[in-house]
Parts: structure tokens; C-alpha cells; sequence
């Protein structure tokens, strides 16, 4: 589904990532590892296209419906259109806009470009009032400003919320379990099994292995440096729990 | 300090122009008088140049050189379709005026109310009444040149007199059309409201046009509140971009009464909005809200004083400002706290969101506290479209001209917001998306 090949990434004319190899299929989970600074969020950023993450080389490949697009000269917009998604891990607050307003305006987007028809704010107000049950989402949700006054839990919900409300097919997850309580954890990691099927894919970008114990990956990166330095199974997360990132760090020197 | 320097003198053509038609109205004498004083005023002072300090960002010569006459169409040209504006009022009360002068014929006055009194200022001038003669007389001691102007030539507008305790629920419409063939019209509509003890009551002044004339309205709005007296005054300023548009609002307020204010300024070619608050009764409240989108070459001047002269005064500004192109933007806003006006709470705040690098905002706030217990501040802002917000929208899927128009009314909405009711919400909300952003936007798009 996505195929990164000798990626590399300037941010602000710094290099943050270097020769990034990553490949991820359909209905598989993916933890991209990393301790802060590694270059973590740059990875998920660069995939949807932020205007800040320009690529210096390497290519990235998306492959859908039988289709193999090249992501490079895709605007964010399109990129979004085609079914990647990001949980954002500071996700924006945009006072004045209604919930509503702009989880309509993105949900049509994906509507024209199926060629379905549009849905107006009666009916959209129906089914986003179905998708927030699901979620077990307050209805007042809906008309609160996009993540204003929202707490570091609600954020992270309503990420889930656009998430099932536009389908991607490829999402990444910026530190979607960052200043969750344990309870919040577990119902926000629910959700985004309930999400996954076999026919999208997930990306984990995480510094702890903290909800690997929930949304278990087939795959589990570890980023250093800007270089993805190992790939395992999901033990290599358990591994890292218990020994640090420097110590895979010291043996990938020593290789 | 020269005269000369400070102001500019005034043509005669200018005057001449309006004297010939101020005969053709008949009114009582004491107006007459009135309006001699106001003009030997006018003569006096000049039109204010740029070195006059309250005017120093507008330059007037286009306005005072332009040979301006009153139109003498007074209905609507055929196939003229209006309909505008009238998602308004719910149509109860809508009184239209056509280049400056009442028109029966499309206004909707249809059943009287009780405890409301809406007149034509002529029909009350030629009724020569009391009241009218004494609210003209108490404002003819103040003013800068274009209310003296106004006064001096004023045509027509309403008198509304609303008695002691009516609350009075219907909204009540005002709309000035400029549709003049002619070019180089002027009108000149002044309004007068008086709303007696304790009574309430909503207006709406639109000013609209369809012509593409050059053309200039210079109005003024006289307000005087009585004892707990409540007036919510809203002003839609949709003028044709190539017109001049001076409107002045002069409010006295007396012991516990409350003026809400709205102001939506969209159209013009060089505006001027001027709000005068006198908070002249203990515990008055002011809250004033504004709204400006502008683009092109449009230059909008905003001014509001506010003169705390009892205990316990509030007052509230929040002015937004959209720019766009090459358009210029000024605010100036007075706070006055006065000796005898201890304990007022006055906050002002100004912000503007600048779509493009060659557009201009100055903005100016003046505070003039004379006591100590007083809570008093402002604030102004001056910005771009924040990146991180249009990148989160178009993050989902957002095309980039809907991420900008709708992080615009989001911008907006803090001003739109506090509008009571949604039919008007709205229509303000329609006249962004129509006439502003589709313009505006392209600064952002290219």
C-alpha cells in the first residue's frame, strides 16, 4: 500500500530523515519506534504532504484499488482524497469553526471524488450523530469549535472521530496515546480496532510501547537519528520497554 | 496652529448644489434655523485634511472635490429585483429610502403598534414637532464636518419615538438604496431615536446599492436613551465600491441604559464609520461590535469614542478587520473616563487578519483616564492566516479556496456570533461568502 524508498527529508534546510525504507501493506499495523528527536513526527508529516517536510530524495509510492500513485507532487488536499490519514499529535484548535462545519466540508470532499452526491447539513448532522455514538461521543461535540477548549482526551477523540467519518485507508497515528489516562487509553485504542480492516492499514508512531499492549502491530520500526535502524515483530516493542532505546542504538553500532 | 493647514475649505459648487434643493422642501422655520447654524458652522471649520489629527490616515479631496448633487429619482428602476435584505426583519417593519428620500411604495408600515412612533422626518418636521425640534437642538452643539453637513442638508429618514417601558419585539428595518442614473449623486439621510424609560427596541440600518455610479451618502443616526433604556442598532454598510460612505452614530446614554451596536462594513470605495458614545447616566453599558472586509483599493476609517462620564459605566469594543489586495484599514478608538466616572470597566480590542503584504492597517487606540478606579484596556492585533490551521483543513481532503473561506468566517464568527439571531447571522454570513471572500481569496489562491 505504501512504499518509501531512500527517503530523505529536510526540515527548514536541516536534514531530519535519511535513506528511510519502509514498506506497509493492505491490513497490516506498523509501531514506527523512536525516542523524541528521532525524526518520528517528520515521517508522519511528510506522508501527508506539511508544506514544512520537503523531500530531498528517495521516493514514495501509493498503491490502491490496483492503482500505484506517485505522493510526491500530490498537494496535502489530494493526498487526503486519495484515503491517507493523520492523527495529528497536536492537533490544531480553530476558533469559530464548527465541528460540523469542517467535518462536513472534508467528509464531501470524499464524497465528490467517488462521485456520490453531497450531503447537505441535515443529513450529514444524522450520520455524524451515528458515527459520535459509536465513539460514545458527546452530541455537543458536533457544534464545539474544531478543538477548542478541548482536553488533551477530547483531542485525541476527535482525531478518531474524523477518522471514522472519512475512511482512510492508510492512517498514521502521531502519539495518539500522549496525555491519555489509562481508561482513555483503552477506549481510544478500541476505536481504532474497531476501525481497522483488512482492506486499510495502520501506523503507529509512538515513543512508548504503552498502546502496542492495545492495537498490537505485525511490525514494529525503530526510528534513530532520522534512520530507521531495526524492524521486528511486535517483541521488539517489549524488548525496548525493558532496555531502552540505547541499547539497540549501541548494537546497530556495533554491527 | 493654521487653520488653512488643518482643514479643507469648502467649494462653493458643493454647497450650491444642495442649497438649490434644501428650498424645495418645506419646513418650519426653526429648521431652517438649524440648518443656517449648522452650515455657518460647517463654513468655519472646513473639511478636516490630513494633518487633522483624527483624520490623518484619509485623505478627503476626492469627497470635497467631487461636484455632488441630490438625485431627484426617487423609486426603484424597473426589473430592480430587492429582495436582499429582507431575511431582515421578517418584513414587519422595513422602511425604504431611495437616494436619500422615504418611498412609500416599497416600505412595509402596513398596522400601527402601540407604545412605537415611526414618522418620516418630514412628515415630523412638517407636523413641526416639539421633540424633533429639541433631539435637533441638543445635537447641533457638537459634530465634526459631516454631521454639520448632514444637518445643514439632511433630506429625509425616520423620527421613532418609543414610549416609556415598551419592549418592543418586532425588528425594525431601515433601508437607504442608492440607484441613481445620474453620477455624482449624494444623500443625506439622518435619523433620530428616542427611546423613553426603561422601553427596548432592535433596528437595522442597510445601506445598499445597484449602481456602479459614483456617488456619496453621508448619514447620521442621532440616538438618546433614556433611564434603562435598551436600543440594539446594527448597520449594514453594502455600498457600491466605487462610492464615498460617511455614517455617523451619535449615542447619548443616560443611568442604566444599554446600547448594543453592530457594524458591518463591506462596500465603499473610501468609508468612514464614525460612533459616538456619551455615556452621560451612571451604570451605562455599550457594547460595540464591528465587522469590515475589504479589498481592492477600498480604504475604511474607523472611529468610536467613548466618553465615561458617570459611576459604573461598561463598555465593550471587539472591531475585526478582513483585508485584502492593496485595501487600507484605520481604527481609532477613544476611551474617555472622566473624574466623576469612577469604577467604569472599559475594554477595547482590534484585530485584523491581512491577506496580502500590500495592504494597510492603522490602528490606534487612545485612552484618556482621568480617575483612578477604573478597569481599563485594549488590545490590537494584526496578522496573517495562521499556516498550521489551513494545513490542518486541507490535511482532510479541504480544498485550499474552502480552507481559506472557511478559516475567514471563522475568523468572523467571534463577531457574528453575537448576533441574537440566526436569520441575521446568516445573512451577514452570505454577504462574506458572495461579495468579499470570493475577491478577497484570490490573494491567497495565486
Amino acid at each position: 500500500m505504501l512504499v518509501i524508498n531512500n527517503l530523505k527529508v529536510s526540515v527548514n534546510e536541516k536534514p531530519i530523515l535519511d535513506s528511510i525504507r519502509l514498506s506497509v501493506g493492505k491490513g497490516e499495523i506498523h509501531a514506527i519506534m523512536g525516542p523524541n528527536g528521532s525524526g518520528k513526527s517528520t515521517l508522519a508529516k511528510v506522508i501527508v504532504g506539511h508544506p514544512l517536510c520537503k523531500v530531498t530524495e528517495g521516493s514514495m509510492e501509493y498503491n490502491i484499488n490496483g492503482q500505484r500513485i506517485n505522493l510526491l507532487p500530490l498537494s496535502p488536499e489530494e493526498r487526503a482524497r486519495e484515503g491517507i490519514f493523520l492523527a495529528f499529535q497536536y492537533p490544531m484548535e480553530i476558533p469559530g469553526v464548527s465541528n460540523a462545519v469542517f467535518l462536513r466540508a472534508a467528509y464531501n470532499e470524499i464524497l465528490k471524488k467517488t462521485g456520490r452526491e453531497e450531503m447537505d447539513p441535515m443529513d450529514f448532522n444524522i450520520f455524524i450523530k451515528q458515527k459520535m455514538k459509536e465513539l460514545d461521543l458527546d452530541e455537543s461535540f458536533i457544534n464545539r469549535f474544531v478543538n477548542v477548549d478541548f482536553s488533551g482526551g477530547e483531542k485525541k477523540r476527535n482525531e478518531i472521530l474524523q477518522m471514522a467519518v472519512l475512511s482512510p485507508r492508510l492512517v498514521f497515528l502521531d502519539e495518539v496515546d500522549s496525555g491519555l489516562d489509562v481508561d482513555s487509553l483503552r477506549t481510544v485504542a478500541d476505536r481504532i480496532n474497531r476501525l481497522k480492516t483488512k482492506d486499510n492499514a495502520l501506523v503507529l508512531v509512538t515513543h512508548y510501547q504503552r498502546i502496542l499492549n492495545y492495537v498490537v502491530p505485525d511490525y514494529v520500526h525503530v526510528l534513530s537519528n532520522g534512520r530507521i535502524i531495526k524492524t521486528g515483530g511486535k517483541d521488539l516493542a517489549l524488548y525496548i520497554e525493558e532496555n531502552g532505546y540505547d541499547t539497540i542504538k549501541e548494537e546497530k553500532k556495533r554491527v | 496652529m493654521n487653520k488653512q493647514a488643518h482643514s479643507l475649505g469648502i467649494p462653493d459648487d458643493f454647497i450650491r448644489s444642495y442649497e438649490a434643493t434644501w428650498q424645495e422642501v418645506l419646513v418650519p422655520e426653526w429648521v431652517r434655523s438649524c440648518r443656517s447654524e449648522s452650515l455657518e458652522r460647517l463654513k468655519m471649520m472646513g473639511f478636516p485634511s490630513k494633518k487633522s489629527e483624527d483624520w490623518k490616515y484619509t485623505d478627503l479631496t476626492p469627497i470635497v472635490n467631487g461636484a455632488f448633487h441630490f438625485s431627484k429619482e426617487h423609486s426603484l428602476p424597473q426589473n430592480c429585483c430587492y429582495n436582499r435584505f429582507h431575511g431582515l426583519s421578517g418584513q414587519e417593519i422595513e422602511l425604504v429610502f431611495i437616494n436619500g428620500v422615504f418611498s412609500k411604495e416599497i416600505s412595509t408600515t402596513a398596522r400601527s403598534f402601540p407604545g412605537i412612533r415611526i414618522r418620516t422626518l418630514r412628515q415630523a418636521m412638517l407636523e413641526n414637532d416639539g421633540m424633533l425640534k429639541q433631539c435637533l437642538e441638543r445635537i447641533n452643539q457638537t459634530g465634526d464636518s459631516f454631521s454639520l453637513l448632514n444637518q445643514a442638508f439632511f433630506q429625509d429618514g425616520i423620527f421613532l419615538e418609543v414610549e416609556a417601558d415598551c419592549r418592543f419585539q418586532p425588528w425594525i428595518h431601515l433601508v437607504f438604496f442608492s440607484t441613481s442614473s445620474d453620477n455624482f449623486f449624494a444623500s443625506f439621510p439622518a435619523n433620530f431615536l428616542v427611546v423613553g424609560q426603561g422601553a427596548s427596541v432592535r433596528i437595522f440600518e442597510s445601506y445598499v446599492s445597484f449602481s456602479q455610479n459614483q456617488y456619496f451618502t453621508n448619514s447620521m443616526t442621532s440616538v438618546f436613551l433614556e433611564e434603562g433604556a435598551s436600543l440594539m442598532l446594527g448597520i449594514i454598510q453594502a455600498e457600491s465600491f466605487h462610492s464615498f460612505h460617511i455614517c455617523s452614530t451619535r449615542v447619548i446614554q443616560e443611568k442604566r441604559s444599554r446600547f448594543d451596536s453592530f457594524s458591518f462594513l463591506f462596500g465603499g470605495d473610501i468609508v468612514r464609520h464614525n460612533l459616538d458614545i456619551l455615556q452621560q447616566g451612571e451604570q451605562a453599558q455599550s457594547y460595540l461590535n464591528g465587522l469590515y472586509a475589504l479589498k481592492g483599493r477600498q480604504h475604511f476609517d474607523t472611529k468610536v469614542v467613548i466618553d465615561h462620564q458617570r459611576t459604573g459605566g461598561i463598555s465593550r469594543q471587539l472591531y475585526k478587520g478582513i483585508l485584502g489586495e492593496t485595501a487600507r484599514s484605520v481604527f481609532n478608538g477613544q476611551i474617555h473616563v472622566r473624574k466623576s466616572a469612577q469604577k467604569t470597566d472599559a475594554f477595547q480590542l482590534n484585530k485584523n487578519l491581512l491577506l496580502n503584504t500590500r495592504c494597510r492597517v492603522d490602528t490606534k487606540p487612545q485612552l484618556e483616564i482621568e480617575t483612578d478606579d477604573v478597569k481599563c484596556s485594549h488590545g490590537a492585533a494584526v496578522g496573517q492566516l495562521n499556516e498550521e490551521e489551513l494545513f490542518y483543513l486541507l490535511s482532510r481532503g479541504i480544498s485550499r479556496s474552502q480552507a481559506v473561506e472557511i478559516l475567514l468566517h471563522g475568523f468572523a464568527d467571534e463577531v457574528i456570533s453575537r448576533l441574537e439571531n440566526e436569520t441575521q447571522r446568516e445573512m451577514i454570513r452570505n454577504l462574506l461568502s458572495g461579495n468579499i471572500f470570493s475577491k478577497i481569496k484570490v490573494d491567497l489562491l495565486n
